[in-house]
């Protein structure tokens, strides 16, 4: 009996061994296996959610709590991924990961819990203790690791944006130097605002969305994408000016494709009748012969040039009459001059002369703002002390002809010191002072500016355009065409006009 | 799915292709250079 206790005995602490080595197995075991099982799927799930939202992103995948919205006012056009979405997504993906390692957990909490429920527990329990430890220390660990992982996508997001608002900087920065560089300065030629830089239509067929700003910014940086999904570029050293442009102002079309050359304002002004209207047709005919003759390019740069221009050589070449200038704000006449490797934009504008007797009518032509470059026409017929001087029979002969306008000093006196109130530095200005009918009355045989003083009597003038603007000249020229040309004074006068912009026109600078 | 939502996963379909490229590089870069850290101390 004493040796079946023994054996007995022997049996028991056996079993008692063996349970212990079981448990000392089992416990690291299962706690290792689930260390590694969360240590390593906490970090494994983050990816993978970031994957489902960045990349695969599947029907059912949650939406994101929240997404950036642009302004209400703001152009019609995608965000650029780096302007919002590219934090919204990343939030987005904490999120989903978060939820895949809840349910992760309540996976393993309900497996440990399983094993201290079952009628095996002296088996079991072990197996619960090594995996709560091990989801325990697996979770801190994953928990550092997702951390590390989510920092890691947070640095990327956070590099990206401001490597591409950089860029973005940059080449806003490039665009305006060069525009600075080229002296491209637009203007609308209807409201005559200074553009800084054009709106454009969406270049989509059916597409009616207008972009503001196209320049870089949190639409896009090379490009952005309309809401109809159409590209857009958005500089015009990408080639934006490709588009249709418009005044960002007043909306209007600028045909013209502007930000590809330099633009210059050049306004007429002088009494009623003075001949602005003749003079800015013989100069239009002249630059279109030029280019008839390949010396140059002239083109209408809008369809409403192109509308009121077309017949002006017409009109030269049967000696008509030119219609009154219409009373209301005029329209700029849009020219691309290209002369050589030269391009220019000319912005005719011809007032009527009404407009240059009282203040508040010269102040609405807002456009001498931005003139570097004025032409005043005085027709010599409507000075007194000229017409006075003249035989009675010339007198009768020209008196159709003759502006009945007040003396052309009022026009001239009133439009500088309005464009002086408007800002102009008068010292940088150049004027071409331009006396029409060279066809009617003898030529000067001084230089012109001493024949306005001694003949005509408009020595005040003289002296105050020579001492008001950086550069005053003296014209004579007559808005006719002679046996099919334009006659020579006025090729003169447009080679100094534009020599003043740095291009040169066939013949030289006068 | 409205045409909006289309346009914009549209156009960020490669951003946040190269935004998940990067973060897995990242990550691997950040373990690669744990590892050493830790071999070398």
């Amino acid at each position: 009996m004493p040796l079946l206790y023994l054996l007995y005995l022997l049996l028991a602490v056996a079993v008692a061994l063996l349970y212990a080595i079981f448990v000392a197995c089992a416990v690291p075991i299962v706690a290792i296996s689930a260390f590694i099982a969360y240590g390593f799927g906490m970090p494994f799930t983050y990816f993978l959610s970031l994957g489902r939202v960045l990349v695969s992103r599947p029907a059912w995948l949650s939406s994101p709590r929240s997404w950036p919205k642009p302004p209400a006012d703001a152009d019609p056009a995608v965000l650029q991924y780096f302007y919002g979405p590219a934090m919204a997504d990343a939030d987005h993906a904490v999120r989903v990961a978060y939820e895949k390692c809840q349910e992760l957990w309540k996976r393993g909490a309900k497996i440990v819990v399983s094993f201290f429920g079952t009628d095996n527990l002296m088996v079991t329990w072990p197996l619960g203790i090594g995996g709560a430890i091990g989801i325990a220390a697996g979770t801190a660990f994953g928990a550092f690791a997702t951390v590390a992982c989510a920092l890691m996508h947070l640095l990327v997001v956070g590099v990206a944006a401001l490597s591409v608002r950089a860029t973005g900087a940059v080449l806003r920065g490039t665009d305006s130097a060069v525009l600075r560089i080229k002296n491209i300065q637009m203007i609308c030629p209807v409201c005559y605002e200074r553009v800084s830089y054009p709106a454009y239509d969406c270049p989509g067929l059916t597409c009616p969305n207008r972009h503001r700003d196209v320049r870089p910014g949190r639409f896009g940086i090379v490009r952005r994408r309309c809401y109809c999904g159409t590209r857009m570029k958005t500089l015009l050293l990408f080639g934006s000016s490709e588009m249709d442009a418009r005044c960002p102002h007043c909306g209007h079309p600028l045909e013209y494709h502007p930000g590809e050359a330099p633009e210059m304002v050049l306004p007429f002004f002088g009494a009623v009748g003075a001949g602005k209207t003749r003079l800015l047709f013989s100069m239009v005919t002249q630059l279109r012969m030029w280019t008839a003759a390949e010396r140059l390019a002239a083109e209408f740069g809008d369809s409403s040039t192109a509308r009121d221009l077309n017949v002006a050589d017409h009109i030269l070449r049967s000696n008509s009459t030119t219609a009154k200038t219409p009373i209301q704000l005029p329209r700029g006449h849009v020219i691309r001059v290209t002369s050589g490797n030269d391009t220019r934009i000319l912005h005719m504008f011809d007032a009527p002369g009404e407009r240059f007797y009282k203040a508040h009518r010269t102040q609405e032509l807002r456009y001498f703002s931005q003139a570097r470059t004025l032409i005043l026409v005085i027709d010599p017929l409507s000075v007194e002390a000229f017409w006075e001087r003249l035989p009675r029979d010339r007198q009768a002969e020209l008196d159709s002809l003759r502006s009945t306008a007040p003396s052309p000093t009022l026009a001239y006196d009133q439009t500088h010191q309005e464009i002086e109130r408007m800002g102009v530095p008068l010292g940088k200005a150049r004027l071409a002072v331009v006396f029409s009918r060279a066809d009617l009355i003898d030529e000067p045989s001084d230089d012109v500016a001493t024949w306005a003083d001694e003949v005509l009597g408009l020595g005040n003038l003289v002296c105050s355009a020579r001492q008001q603007f950086k550069e005053a000249y003296f014209f004579h020229t007559a808005a006719v065409m002679v046996d099919g040309t334009v006659h020579d004074s006025v090729p003169k006068l447009l080679r100094w006009v534009l020599a003043g912009s740095g291009v040169s026109l066939p013949g030289g600078t006068p | 799915m409205t045409d909006k939502v289309k346009v914009e996963e549209c156009s960020y379909r490669w951003h946040r292709r190269y935004v998940f490229a990067a973060a897995l590089i990242a990550f691997i870069t950040l373990l690669v250079v744990l590892w050493f850290v830790v071999l070398k101390g």
